[in-house]
């Protein structure tokens, strides 16, 4: 609550600033409108139903992607847990591939899929998957040995322990991969929007800079920045709800 | 009496360091055995041997009339580090049911009964849906022993299992662990680097030298069961006995000054 107030009471007083010197004179306000005409661009976008379309096209982009990179990125890094050799073999790709940023695998993309909805899942995707797929393959090789031996001792086989001990053992790192690739989703979503797409709030943002709608802009800079903190939020409880447990445990201190 | 557990002339290196050299013992069915040695002599490393956890690298050990090579049905374990050996994700109830495995016959129902009654037979009746986390180390190690004993095996391993706690809970918990041998019918191994514990506790010890560690002596303790935190402490075979081997382990560390 305490915390609450003061995160709120910083943004409060950096709109404050920002309504001041936009006010001042100081700056052209055509270029750096003051706040309140921002949200009250803002207000009227969210009443548009065909605002709240591309709204809802962005979020949907955004968590189709995510939802598939989390599939694959952790049935990749199950696979990889079982077999050390395309653990070995991946490697390579992965480093690779996870430097490049979404924007630049837009291009070849479009030769692949073609402009529409595959193409924006497969950079959302794209953009996801590797620190999900990187947390959950270190998490699930390096699990506490005391838990495997007592797993064998116990009966279980290799399978058993991987999908049963190693697997859920690894959710509190999966997760710190997903909050992560959660945010590189909302990223590649609006990119590939900003690039190819006539749809969603990248390519609204895009036309509104283009057309030098400056408020606009502002606005949708605005939503994108709330979607942001909205999908945090969600990927939170989502984590909450799932691993309780391990917040529990990390509030007691250790294990004991 | 059968042998449960024999250990033949095993033997067991990590690179070049020797740790176990030619171990033989035997357990028999029913007995209570109190494995004593000094710290960093190889007694997690011989439990992890006979559970089957580790392969030895010369000898035999045969649980049942069976070489063991993998872990077997029939063998738990309670490790030195028990607050690890417990899924944090599962409450106590569901960590006593998931060392359930291999009682395939048993329906869920039936398993969760059970480990309701095994809890409470450890002191720990309203707290089956608790985290192991949510309760004291103590209690996390009673959740260990209850797990072990829910998988219904016959031959209990305990490495150093009251290492770590106070005096009074060491007594208690002693006590405890006779009272529960007896009652789930356990053979039990129990690895112990206190003498005065090994003799409290053990039909048979067995006390082992130095790294790289073999039997010096195996010494029955002809003290009548049920034994008692008072009487059985100020028994004259309880004090001949501890006596006796704290003064081979004393006469073994001057032979070997390295240590
Ligand atoms: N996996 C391992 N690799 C290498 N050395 C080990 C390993 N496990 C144990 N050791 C060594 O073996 C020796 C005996 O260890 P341990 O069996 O844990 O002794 P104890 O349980 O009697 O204290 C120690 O010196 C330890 O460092
Ligand atoms: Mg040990």
């Amino acid at each position: 609550m305490n915390t609450t107030l003061r995160r709120l009471s910083g943004l409060l007083l950096f709109l404050l600033l920002w309504e001041g010197v936009s006010r001042s004179g100081l700056v052209l306000q055509d270029y750096f409108p003051p706040v309140t005409s921002i949200l009250a661009a803002m207000a009227e976008e969210i009443r548009s139903p065909k605002f709240v379309e591309n709204l809802l096209t962005t979020w949907t982009r955004t968590l189709g992607g995510l939802a598939i990179a989390i599939a694959l990125g952790l049935g990749l890094a199950i696979v990889s847990a079982r077999s050390p050799l395309l653990r070995r073999m991946l490697s390579p790709f992965v480093d690779m591939l996870r430097v490049l940023p979404p924007p630049a695998i837009v291009p070849l993309s479009i030769f692949v899929f073609g402009i529409g909805p595959k193409l924006y899942l497969f950079i959302v995707t794209f953009a996801a998957i590797w620190p999900i797929y990187i947390n959950a393959v270190n998490a699930i090789g390096a699990p506490e040995p005391v838990l495997i031996n007592t797993a064998r001792s116990m009966g279980y086989g290799r399978n058993e322990i991987l999908l049963r001990v190693r697997l859920p053992a690894a959710l509190p790192e999966i997760f710190t991969g997903i909050r992560i690739g959660s945010g590189l989703a909302l990223l590649g979503a609006v990119a590939s929007e900003m690039i190819a797409a006539s749809s969603g709030l990248g390519a609204l943002l895009y036309d509104a800079g283009f057309t030098l709608r400056v408020k606009d802009m502002f606005a949708l800079m605005f939503f994108i920045g709330l979607s942001g903190i909205l999908l945090n939020a969600f990927v939170a409880a989502v984590r909450r709800w799932m691993i309780g447990w391990h917040i529990g445990l990390a509030a007691m201190g250790d294990h004991g | 009496m059968a042998d449960v557990l024999s250990a033949e002339g095993i033997a067991k290196s990590f690179g070049t360091h020797t740790i176990i050299r030619d171990l033989t013992f035997a357990a028999h069915e029913g007995e209570f055995i109190a494995v004593v040695g000094p710290s960093g002599c190889g007694k997690t490393t011989l439990l992890m041997c006979i559970a089957g956890l580790l392969r030895t690298d010369a000898g035999r050990v045969e649980f049942e009339g069976h070489t063991i090579t993998t872990p077997p049905p029939g063998l738990a374990v309670v490790f030195q580090d028990y607050s690890r050996s417990l899924l944090p994700w599962k409450s106590n109830m569901e960590n006593v049911v998931f060392g359930m495995k291999r009682l395939e016959n048993v329906g869920s129902k039936e398993k969760h009964e059970r480990a309701t009654e095994i809890l409470a037979s450890v002191g720990l009746k309203g707290f089956e849906n608790h985290f192991p986390w949510q309760v004291s180390g103590g209690m996390q190690q009673r959740v260990a022993i209850a797990r072990a004993l829910g998988a219904n095996s016959k031959l209990l391993l305990l490495d150093e299992p009251l290492a770590a706690v106070d005096a009074q809970t060491r007594a208690d918990m002693q006590d405890l662990l006779l009272v529960l041998a007896a009652k789930y019918k356990q053979t039990c191994l129990l690895v112990t680097h206190d003498v005065d514990e090994a003799v409290y506790l053990a039909d048979r010890a067995i006390v082992l030298s130095h790294r790289p560690t073999k039997v010096i002596e195996e010494i029955a303790v002809p003290i009548p069961k049920p034994r008692d935190q008072i009487a059985t402490r100020a028994d004259p075979v309880y004090l001949e006995l501890r006596a006796h081997i704290l003064s081979r382990i004393k006469s073994m560390k001057a032979a070997a000054p390295i240590m």
